[in-house]
Parts: C-alpha cells; structure tokens; sequence
C-alpha cells in the first residue's frame, strides 16, 4: 500500500484493517504509524460547534467567502484533486493561497528562480549514487525509509555488488542515520546554524584551493578535504538536504552553497543534488499550482489579474500580521492541529475526524484522509512521480474535492 | 439539433475542398449531410465571406507533464508580462513562454486549434502530465511516451533481446503511460550523459551499455512500424543543435532503410560547417533527401525571435547549451533511470548570426519540403517560440514580400547566408490547411479529425478573410468543438472537456511479469502503481478517453 503521510510516498508499507482501524504491518515508519493507526472516529459538520447537515455547513462556508473581504487558503494537506478544488476556490473567492507548510519548502524554490540547479531523483540515487552527501537532513525522525529503501537497497542498477555504498551525514551528529551492511556512513560534526560555511571550504578544497583556516563549523579541514576527495573521486556523488532541516535564515545560502559545488563538479564529472520536503501535500500544492497558475503557491487572485509574491503570500506572514479575515484551513493529512488566528477571523476548517479541529470553528466539515478513506494522487518529494494512492479502509467520508467542489458551486 | 454555418469558404485538403464556398452542417457535434431542405436547420450562422478549416492540430508541443512546470516555476518574470485579467477567459492564468495549462487551452481555441499533442511524456511521470493536460480546458490532447535511453529498454537491447519482447515491451508502455505513441530524444544519450560521456554520435557506444544511437533507433522504428501505430517512431535525433548536425540527420534517414519515421523539429537538426563562423544552413540537402523518402515525415521547429524557455529531455544538449540561458539559470535533471531533462530560458536575437540563420534555416526547410503532407507547422513550443507566434509564422509562410521585409531586419551576414530570399514558393490557405491541420490527423491516425466530411468531429475554425494572414489566424471568428460553440469573435465562450487520445496495442504478458520483477528489484514504485489506468483518464466523467486500437503487421 502506498502511504500519504510523507513526501516519500513509500509505496511498499502493509496493512491490516479491522473494523475501521488500521495497523501499519510492515515496512512503516514513525510518520505512517501515525497517520494510518489515528483512530477511526465518527464526526458531524459543526457550524459554530453546533452539528449540522453537511449541506448547511457547505452553505454556510460558501456564506462565509462572499462576505469575506480578504480570505486566505491554507493548510491543502491533501491530495492533487482537493489542491485543483481550492485553486479554483481561491480564484472564486478572490483569495489569497498557500500551502501551510510552504516555509519548508520554499527555500529551495528561491534558489531554483534565482541560479537554477542540477537535480536527480530517488531511483537515480538508489541505483547510480556510489557516494551520497546527506547535509543536515533528518533523516532518523522524518524520512526513516530513506536508507532502507534508497541508501541500502538489497541490489542496484549500476553500482557494484561486492562493496557498500558510501555516504556522509554533515550536521548535528545526534541525528545522524547508522551505517548498515549495503550502506557505510560518516558522520562530520558541523555546527548546523553554519553550514554554508562549511559547505564554502568544501567548495575551495574540491576546487583545489588552499583554505588557511583549521576548522570551519566546528569540522576540521582534513575532514572537509577527505570528503572532498572523495566527492571527486565519486561516479555519481549525490548531495540530499531538505531544506526545513535547515537553519532558518541560512537555509536558501545553504542550499545555493550546495548547488554551486554540484555545477562545479558537472563541468568535468556527474553530480546532482535530491531536496526531501513539501510533506503534507506540500510538493502536490506547489506543483498542481503551477500548471494552474504558472507560480508555485504564494498566489492571490484578489486583483484583477493573479498575483505571485513568495514574502508576502506566505501563511507564517499573513496569519502573523493579521492580514486576512477569513481563513479556510484545509488539512486531511497532517495530525496538527489548525494554527491559531486573532479573534474576529472566521475560520472554516476542512479536516478529518478530529474533535479539536471543529472548536474554534465558524464552520468545520469533516473529510476524509487520501489513501486511507479514499483513493487519489500525490507528488513525491523529487517533483517527478505521481503516486497514485488507494483506499484503504470503507468509509463514508468526503473527499477534500468533493466539499469545495460544493462550496465553489455556491459562489 | 441541426446548426448550418451558411455560405464559408471552405478548405478542407482531405477532402479536396480549395475554397469553394458552401454550407457546414452540424449535428450531435459531427458534421452532418447537407439537408435535402435547406430550411430544415434549426440554428444557422451566416459565416458568407469566411473561411472555414478543420480545427487545427499541433502535433508537437510542450503543454504537459515535468519540464513543462519546471520551466514555469522557472520563470515567474516571464509569466508577470503576460497576465491573463479576470473576465476575459473562463478562468485566469498567465501566458506567453510557459503558460498556465487553463490560458493554453484558451489560447489554442481562440487560434482556431482544438487538439494539442505532448511529445515527451516520460513513462514514469504520466501520471502527472495527463493531469497537467486534463486542465488544458477545450482542445484533445494525447502524449508520445519517451523510451530510448531508459535502463530497461537498453539492458535489453545489451543482451540482444528479441525483437518481439522489445515490441511487448513498447506496447505495454504505451498502455502503462496511456500514451498515443512513441518517442526517441538523443537515443542513448540522455543515458550516457548520465556516466559522463558528453556527446554521444549515430555510432558511438553508450559506455554502460555498448549500445549505439542506431540500434536504438532501428530497434524502436522497428518495433513501433511492426505493431501497427499509426503514428511512427517520433524522433528527436542525436546532436540536437550542433553545427554540422546536418550530417548525422542525413545519415540517420539513410539509415532507416525505409523504415516509417517521423523528425521532429528538423530546424535544429539542419545545420551544417560551412562559412567563416562554422554554422550554415543544412536546409537545401536535407529537404533534398526528405523530398526522396517517402518514408519521412518531419515538423519543423521554427525559431522566433523573442524570449522563451527551451523545454527539452535532451539533458545531455541542454547542459551543453545552458552556458547561454538568458535570464542566466537553468534547471538539469536526471530521471528515475528513465530519461532526463533541461530547462533553459533563450532569447532568440534577429541580430545575433546564429539565431538569424535557425530562423531562416526554418523557413528554408518549409519552403524547399514539396509535399506539405509530410511537414507539419510547429515551433516545438516554447523551444522555438511560444505557440502564439503560429499566426506570424503562417504569414511568413504565405506572403514572400513580408517573408522578405522580416529577412532584410535580421542580422545581414545570416541573410547573406540563407537562399531564403531567392525562395520564390508562398503557401496557399489550402496548404496552410495542410499542415496545420489534414495532415497532422492523418499522420496520427485521428480519422474524425483534420477534415469536414460527414461523419468527422465537428471540430471546425472559422477565420474571417484578411490579407493579412497574422490577422486573420490570431483570433477566430468562430471555433467549435465536438459541435459546440467555444470561441466566438476571439473569445472564448464555452469550455467543454476535450478527448485523451491514445493507442493501444496487445502485448504478450509474460513482458509484464518481467517487467514487475525489474520495478521491485531496483525501481522506487510498484510497477501497478506506475501505470495509469483508463480510469484516470475518464475520472467519473470529468475526462473521456478514445482508445485507438493498433494491429500488428505480419
């Protein structure tokens, strides 16, 4: 079975349902444990806390967007369907919209627009990386499948059978992921609030220039030099980062540092760079809203034509400075709960069977979760794959598609 | 209900219709017999002094899948100049170089066009480039599946499988990524590109696999006559945009022994060594050779001058050329063991001697192709120009002294260089209809479209008479689709759901099983879970699918 709760969309996991509950049986993760074993609880369309018909609740939502004066779209944890239904919402309504965890991904997106980069994907990596470098992403509590299905897979295309990959985790070496028999890892301790540093020497000394400093974030140059070499050595060296495992502020000159020692290397040898994010619909969202917009979220349809600003449409933004009056928060995925907004914002959350999600609420309707309680399609972290998902268990709960589909109808 | 559009003149090649003047009927969105009583149309629109096509179709252009939103999320300052406002069509967008897929679809419809074909779609990325084509509202759409320099096809080729599984294996392809047919880009060398090998000729070996870019070529050509497809082998050769190409396209078509082939955008596959600058014209032998090889189909490809984006699998030529992106960045990938691509931003310059030549290199080939049944207009959108440009190109095409005014702006040495100006040939409107529209049908085995016999779809533009062909083709009068009114006055007025159009073709299923084992060995999906079903495709009715069936030749 194909899983939703993270941008890897393993496809491997099983699953045993029994009477509406589900057990991850095999090949799971924390994330897919999670999500699929939540449990399976009954829940009612609330206006202002108050049961309703789920026809009273779609109006009352629709009722909602024609009074409102600045409406904002956010969360979309769900699959490509209800993302194409709330970029039509937001066009209707004159909003503004976002995915909810955009911060976690728009750093590579910056970099992209501005120098453009040099990419690969998972099945690349797993069959032609003969040296992986993993900067700073987590993999141990965020992508734990990572190792077991693409640094240390039973056989390879390309590489040879007889030793094992090798990789390198720069960063904060309590979450390094451990070495196993198809995969060695090493560990380089870098101060991760300076990676880009780090990631600037590592780029001298491929480059074969002669750094004076001894330590550069906490690494020693001699580590930083052996990793280059072996960098220059490689086949098919693949840098992987995810930038929200990034630090904050330094996350897009990280990943520009990165990218810059990948152009390096392309000019005589291969290299590629893999970024791991847009969870919870993120790379669906950013995707779906670029064939139907031309630009990756950060859009608002309040004018006359649509309008693209990465800094100001970001959810964080305009929920911090109190720039919109209605929120609708669509998430089917995620286990959070839907941000906080200052009083006098109404609020129409879109969410699964979660009885923290309906307080707060003007208005709240209940859907069910892609790949769990009905089938769909999401787009992996590498931007390349579609995964199509199925549904796993009976249920009588709509889609995200199917609710907004309702509430554009009514505009 | 019976609708008679009164009084067009019609071009309708297929039928050998030039312009003479007659009623169109409509019913049950085909075109219908005449009504022995005139009177007898419940809806007529007088469309005298008109002229009236088959709804046209563009057989190459890049509207969906991965490079398609690479480069649009490549280029929001391109999109920021071409911002569609609320109202004018059905719902916003942005245009121009990387259009949104919902202005594509308008944008197609207002020109008069109703079905649009993606060139390179890459089997592991259907899935998204059949969503991405599913919102370009109004026009049919279908996708040629790349194969040619995926891990699979080449372990076979390397072990020297056996023609029939190899012909199994692109038969399940085309069902696995619903596509309508097959493409080769840089056969081999999107592969190799990725070990390190930097360009890769007609007969050097990818090092990983010593397989050559001919084999493959023959191999697929092969395979995809021998099944039965209409449509053949659709080739983006080796070398795309290197001086002297000229010479492995010439050896290429010589190499196909007669074997069905079509070549797409030949302008950048055209150009020869001659000259101070080491960059010439290829036209005039290669028309030669394609005039000789019947055999041979081809699109163009045409450059204009402007900015765009270069959208291309071709990983290996792109990376080569991203030293001259403007505006300076570019996106490389490699993909999934299946293929890979580039996205570069160009600006085409009249000035600059190179861009001038690709521009007259395309024309020439235009001009000095006879048989306009195997040439079809295209600028490989966006690669050459955006798909808007059409309209320009098509005056280019049919009116010599403007042909000749564009050639006295751009760079003088290019001129010099080019015969274009001693081309004396001006397409006709039942040529232009040729190329835009008859034979693009044909050549994909769409037997309802391209033509107005009864029977065939109702998909018919109507363009109000100007001298000035730019004029007259920009913006239709009239523009139905499947029978239904959708552009009136050069606006849209209604978006029905156009047609996926694919082929399909049994396969042995032993291959799937094969190719199962090959998934869970080493690939990143399930192979189920890779393939796109014709569900997908109908999704409860928001989508219709025609399965064209192929038969295989003996």
């Amino acid at each position: 079975m194909a899983c939703p709760f993270c941008s890897l969309l393993c496809d491997d996991l099983s699953l045993s349902v029994s009477k509406g509950n589900i057990a991850v049986t095999d090949n799971g993760c924390r994330q897919a444990k999670l999500g699929f074993e939540r449990e399976a609880t009954v829940e009612f369309p609330r206006i202002n806390g108050k049961r309703v018909s789920q026809t009273a609740a779609i109006a009352a939502a629709a009722k909602l967007l024609r009074r409102a004066q600045r409406p904002f779209i956010s969360g979309l944890g769900t699959d490509v369907e209800g993302i194409r239904e709330a970029v039509h919402l937001a066009e209707k309504s004159k909003a503004i919209v976002d995915h909810g965890n955009s911060a976690g991904f728009d750093g590579g997106m910056r970099v992209m627009q501005s120098k453009g980069w040099y990419m690969t994907t998972l099945a690349e990596l797993r069959n032609r990386s003969d040296l992986v470098v993993i900067v700073g992403a987590d993999l141990v509590n965020h992508y734990e499948n990572f190792v077991r299905r693409f640094l240390a897979p039973k056989q390879t295309l390309h590489l040879a059978q007889s030793k094992p990959r090798r990789a390198y985790f720069v960063g904060d070496q309590s979450v390094a992921p451990k070495s196993t028999k198809a995969c060695m890892i090493e560990g380089i301790n870098c101060d991760v609030t300076r990676v880009f540093e780090f990631m600037a020497a590592l780029r001298a000394s491929i480059a074969g220039r002669a750094l004076k400093a001894r330590r550069v974030a906490q690494a020693s140059m001699t580590e930083i030099e052996t990793l280059g070499r072996a960098i220059k050595e490689a086949d098919y060296p693949v840098f992987v980062w995810a930038p929200a495992h990034l630090h904050g502020t330094q996350a897009d000159l990280t990943i520009q540092s990165i990218t810059r020692i990948i152009d390096d290397l392309n000019k005589t040898q291969r290299a590629a760079g893999l970024a791991l994010g847009g969870d919870n619909g993120g790379m669906s969202a950013a995707n779906v809203c670029a064939w139907l917009t031309g630009y990756p979220l950060h859009v608002s349809f309040a004018g006359k034509t649509i309008d693209y600003d990465p800094v100001q449409y970001r959810t964080s933004a305009l929920l911090e400075h109190d720039a919109i009056d209605t929120l609708v928060w669509i998430d089917a995925i995620g286990n959070a709960a839907p941000p906080a907004t200052n009083p006098g914002i109404k609020r129409i959350i879109i969410a699964p069977n979660q009885a923290e999600q309906s307080s707060n609420a003007d208005v709240f309707i209940p859907v069910g979760v892609p790949g769990v309680d009905h089938a769909g399609a999401m787009i992996r972290t590498d931007s390349v794959v579609t995964i199509r998902l199925d549904q796993v268990r009976s249920s009588s709960s709509p889609s995200v598609r199917k609710i907004i589909h309702s509430i554009v109808g009514q505009l | 209900m019976l609708t008679r559009l009164r009084g067009a003149k019609v071009y309708d090649p297929t039928n050998g219709v030039d312009g003479k003047t007659q009623d169109i009927f409509i019913r049950d969105g085909r075109i219908a017999e005449p009504p022995t009583n005139i009177r007898a149309a419940d809806k007529t629109i007088d469309v005298r002094g008109c002229a009236a096509m088959a709804g046209g179709i563009d057989i190459h252009t890049h509207i969906g899948g991965g490079k398609v939103n690479i480069a649009r999320m490549l280029l929001p300052e391109d999109h920021d100049r071409d911002l569609v406002a609320r109202g004018r069509h059905p719902r916003m967008g942005c245009g121009h170089a990387a259009p949104s897929t919902l202005t594509a679809g308008y944008r197609y419809a207002e020109m008069g066009y109703t079905a649009c074909f993606e060139p390179a779609m890459l089997p592991v990325n259907a899935r998204q480039a059949h969503m991405e084509m599913a919102d370009t509202p109004i026009v049919d759409k279908g996708a040629y599946a790349l194969l040619g320099n995926d891990d699979y096809l080449l372990r076979m080729l390397a072990r020297k499988a056996d023609e029939e599984q190899v012909r199994d294996y692109i038969a399940w392809t085309l069902t696995s990524a619903q596509a309508l047919a097959i493409k080769v880009v840089n056969p081999g060398g999107i592969n190799a590109f990725k070990f390190n090998q930097r360009k890769l000729d007609l007969d050097e070996k990818n090092e990983a696999y010593q397989v050559t870019p001919r084999q493959i070529l023959k191999a697929l050509a092969q395979g995809v006559q021998s099944l039965g497809l209409t449509h053949p082998l659709h080739i983006h050769g080796c070398n795309l945009g290197v001086p002297g190409n000229m010479h492995s396209t010439l050896d290429m078509i010589r190499g196909l022994d007669g074997i069905a082939a079509h070549l797409t955008h030949l302008q950048f596959h055209s150009y020869g060594l001659e000259g101070d600058r080491n960059f010439s014209s290829g036209a005039a032998p290669i028309a030669e050779i394609i005039n000789a090889n019947p055999n041979i189909s081809v699109d163009v490809g045409q450059v204009m001058f402007g900015q765009t984006v270069t959208e291309s699998g071709d990983s290996m030529q792109q990376y080569a050329g991203h030293i001259f992106a403007d505006p300076k960045k570019w996106v490389g990938m490699d993909i999934e063991c299946d293929a890979g691509c580039g996205v570069v931003p160009f600006r085409y310059k009249d000035k600059n001697f190179v861009n001038a030549l690709q521009w007259a290199i395309g024309l020439e080939l235009f001009l000095l192709v006879d048989d306009p049944w195997r040439i079809f207009l295209t600028t490989d959108h966006p690669n050459g120009a955006p798909f808007t440009s059409y309209p320009h190109l098509i005056r280019l095409l049919a009116d010599r002294s403007f042909r000749n005014d564009m050639l006295a702006t751009i760079n003088s040495d290019a001129a010099n260089a080019s015969h274009l100006a001693a081309l004396k040939r001006e397409y006709s409107l039942y040529e232009i209809a040729i190329i835009t529209r008859a034979a693009p049908a044909k050549s994909l085995g769409l037997r309802n479209k391209g033509h107005l016999a009864p029977g065939a779809d109702a998909d018919i533009a109507v363009y109000r008479v100007h001298p000035n062909y730019e004029r007259m083709f920009s913006n239709a009068e009239y523009v139905f689709k499947g029978g239904r009114l959708v552009v009136q006055k050069g606006k849209v007025c209604d978006e029905p759901i156009g047609t996926t159009h694919v082929a399909r073709v049994d396969f042995n299923p032993t291959i799937e099983a094969e190719i199962e084992q090959y998934f869970d060995r080493y690939m990143t999906m399930k192979k189920d879970r890779m393939m796109v079903s014709d569900d997908e495709i109908r999704d409860h009715g928001r989508g219709k699918l025609k399965i064209h069936r192929a038969r295989r030749r003996a």
